[in-house]
């Protein structure tokens, strides 16, 4: 069976983005940024949000995204290789090839591909990230911790649930950020 | 010129305690004990506010029992030689040696304290160090990331104070607990608490 991850970027009080909905307040330098692709590297599937999914289908969009370096063209052959499932209610195609819309999130749906794929999963977004949290569908967290305190944003973990964790790994990068992955208890 | 500090132990989604007030999730093993007792050590003054100090003051009599293990007599030894300032408009008078009672938490009077201490002051508990943290005066923050999320309770971090950090160390533990330590930037002077609320 393929692992769901949940990867973001996060303050170090535990925020995605800040009240006015910006994360410009986190800026992968280079080797945070090959690290990350590192990451997803292997992933078969992105599970997003519309939001986020918009966010990132630049990087199939925009070829001068992917023409700035030897990084950036990585990331986005990466990104363009996997297939993207985005939850909307009110989109129904878009801008970039092997990307599939649902009007809502479906638990079984996800654990019917978990069981079927051959490659993992990535959850992306807070909003998706709490509903697959909530339907014990994630196998692994992992936060980029930015060296900053926003004081009021978007939570990255979800309200009111007690999950159980297991540090795998931690490191920090050049630019003060922590990696950390956690795996989740069952 | 001392610094002061705050250090928290906090679970991965930011909280100190959970809704129901418990954190023995949060409980150091003796691995994390002995490591905050070394980083203690150099602590001249503890600040605390009321609460913070009625859990604390349990270091005055207990914690050096025969039964008890070796970072918690040295973490007993610690407290009770430090000085500790409780900032409490209730509180009558003081459970502990050393200790002295402050009315009202003055960030410039703080402060002052601070730049004329010997040794390094910190701040305990989240709504005090809130405070100390919203006004600027703070210096170094040391999280210690518990492997659990619980979902709600009392945030380590105050509400509505943004303030950049510069990552000084991490450190991992044998139990999944990650020690984050940075310095904070400080304001030029220290932010009343009347100036921030304009600010909003």
């Amino acid at each position: 069976m393929a692992k769901l991850i949940y990867v973001t970027n996060v303050s170090l009080d535990g925020f995605i983005e800040d009240e006015h909905g910006r994360f410009d307040w986190t800026e992968p330098d280079d080797e945070q940024f090959a690290f990350v692709t590192d990451l997803i590297r292997p992933i078969g599937t992105y599970v997003y949000g519309r939001r986020l999914y918009e966010t990132m289908a630049v990087w199939e969009t925009e070829p001068a995204l992917g023409a700035q370096s030897e990084l950036t063209a990585d990331f986005a052959a990466v990104w363009q290789a996997a297939d993207k499932i985005v939850y909307s209610t009110t989109m129904e195609a878009g801008p970039t090839a092997r990307t599939r819309f649902e009007r809502r999130f479906d638990p079984d749906a996800i654990l019917a591909r978990k069981d079927a794929a051959d490659r993992g999963l990535m959850v992306g977004g807070a909003h998706l990230a709490a509903q697959a949290f909530a339907a014990q569908l994630v196998d692994e967290c992992h936060l980029f911790v930015s060296p900053v305190i926003l004081g009021r944003g978007k939570p990255s973990l979800p309200d009111g649930q007690r999950v159980g964790l297991e540090l795998l790994d931690e490191r920090r990068f050049g630019n003060g950020v922590v990696y950390l992955r956690h795996r989740i208890a069952r | 010129m001392a610094d002061l500090i705050h250090a928290a132990i906090a679970s991965l989604d930011g909280y100190v305690a959970d809704e129901d007030g418990g954190f023995e999730w949060a409980a150091p093993d003796e691995e994390v004990h002995s490591y905050v007792n070394a980083l203690e050590r150099p602590i001249g003054t503890y600040l605390y506010g009321r609460r913070m100090y009625e859990t604390m003051v349990f270091w005055e009599t207990e914690g050096d029992g025969d039964d008890e293990p070796a970072p918690m007599h040295e973490y007993a030894a610690i407290w009770r030689a430090a000085d500790k300032v409780v900032f409490s408009r209730t509180l009558a008078a003081p459970s502990s040696a050393r200790t002295r009672i402050e009315r009202e938490f003055d960030p410039v009077a703080v402060r002052a304290l601070v730049d004329a201490a010997p040794r390094d002051v910190a701040v305990g508990g989240a709504e005090l160090a809130g405070q100390a943290l919203a006004a600027g005066i703070v210096d170094q923050v040391h999280l210690f990331v518990v492997p659990f999320v619980v979902g709600g309770g009392t945030r380590a971090l105050p509400d509505g104070v943004r303030l950049g950090l510069e990552l000084l160390d991490e450190h991992r533990f044998g139990s999944g607990v990650v020690h984050l330590h940075y310095r904070a930037q400080r304001s030029r002077r220290p932010v009343t608490p009347l100036e921030s609320s304009r600010q909003e």
